[in-house]
């Protein structure tokens, strides 16, 4: 008993502050060189524009790796949309606009839609690599329906979780709410239950491994780490799954991974 | 085996940095990091206050280009754009476990199989 009480005192002492931190500390992240960013991103959405993507789902790096749990690697997914883009200061340009579902500053268990830059996208990452699928142009003009559309909005669920079922409507996170808006774009749907219904039988998310404890301590860290919408197992929408899943119905022209010196196919 | 329990609850819970904006890590770096930091949390879709619009457009033609205000302001890539992709084989899918996950939505069949023809 000493012992599991011990475990659970270093434990939450151990995650209490990476909870904490993990939505509103910078120092406890290693800051990219602006300029290194700057062109990074810069490369990411001319490479896009080479390859005719008016719609692109992009994934970054926020975290090392090595600190994540198998199957994980990128752990923010958003689309880039082709757009035409007019500034505060009256200068105008063609390029690409990021619609991301991003975690609220000061309450990590609250969601909020939010366009930013490419480079504000890549602000965040904990090195320059990015996961990037390139849709079917079909698909890219079905997605782009729905991003344009009050529906892009309506699909957005604030209650989120960091491991939400994307089999169920309780929670959401940025990656389910980029299969939602896929789903919706496929099936030409705007009905929750019918993109999940579809989500759960069409798409088979990523497994994270934890047992009974882990579980169980991990809400008291955060209530962005509860588990409640899963049943025995956690299975998690995650790049990787979308991109297995585009895959293997013939949905993605592209899949890859961009550094800066190199593209790699997955 | 205490260590690998909490070392693997860190792990994952350093997750939590999953869809953080970048204001809530280190955005100050960007080149145009305006967007986040003073938008996100007031409206359910907020805009860059750098940007006074932003249109998506489906233009003709299989090249796009980059121009004028979209560019950030720093730099270019040191790859063209549209490099050859290189093959590094697709990922292994993981075999997932039967009835895993639960059938939350019951009332509604699902249609079959996504097909864009």
């Amino acid at each position: 008993m000493r012992r599991l009480i011990a475990i659970i005192a270093v434990a939450l002492s151990t995650l209490l502050p990476i909870a904490a931190k993990a939505g509103s500390s910078a120092a406890s992240n290693p800051v990219l060189p602006a300029a290194d960013v700057a062109a990074f991103s810069n490369r990411v959405q001319q490479d896009h524009a080479a390859r005719g993507a008016h719609v692109a789902n992009v994934a970054r790096v926020g975290r090392d790796p090595a600190v994540l749990p198998d199957g994980i690697d990128y752990t923010h997914v958003a689309f880039w949309v082709y757009s035409r883009i007019k500034r505060a200061d009256g200068s105008t340009g063609m390029g690409y606009r990021i619609y991301n579902l991003y975690q609220r500053d000061g309450d990590l268990s609250r969601s909020d839609l939010v366009q930013d830059t490419p480079a504000d996208f890549f602000a965040g990452a904990h090195s320059l690599d990015a996961g990037v699928i390139i849709p079917d142009p079909r698909l890219q003009q079905k997605l782009l329906r729905v991003i344009a559309s009050p529906a892009y909005a309506a699909l957005h669920n604030p209650t989120y979780s960091v491991l939400a079922n994307p089999g169920s409507t309780q929670f959401q996170n940025c990656t389910e709410h980029t299969l939602d808006i896929l789903m919706a774009a496929l099936y030409d749907t705007r009905d929750p239950r019918q993109i999940k219904a579809n989500i759960t039988a069409h798409f088979e998310p990523q497994q994270v491994r934890l047992n009974g404890l882990q579980r169980l301590l991990a809400p008291a860290a955060s209530q962005a780490l509860t588990t409640a919408d899963h049943g025995s197992v956690v299975r998690t929408a995650t790049f990787r799954s979308i991109a297995r899943f585009m895959q293997s119905n013939d949905l993605s022209d592209l899949t890859y991974r961009m550094t800066p010196d190199r593209l790699v196919r997955f | 085996m205490t260590f690998l329990k909490i070392t693997s609850l860190v792990s994952i819970l350093a997750i939590t940095a999953a869809c953080a904006a970048p204001s809530a890590q280190h955005a100050a770096q960007s080149a145009d990091h305006s967007a986040a930091a003073t938008s996100h949390g007031v409206s359910a879709v907020a805009t860059s206050a750098a940007t006074v619009t932003a249109v998506p457009v489906m233009a003709a033609g299989s090249v796009l280009k980059v121009t004028g205000a979209a560019l950030e302001e720093v730099g270019t890539g040191s790859l063209e754009a549209g490099t050859q992709v290189f093959e590094q084989g697709v990922g292994v899918a993981r075999v997932p476990q039967c009835g895993v996950v639960p059938q939350t939505q019951t009332c509604v069949a699902p249609n079959g199989p996504p097909r864009l023809n």
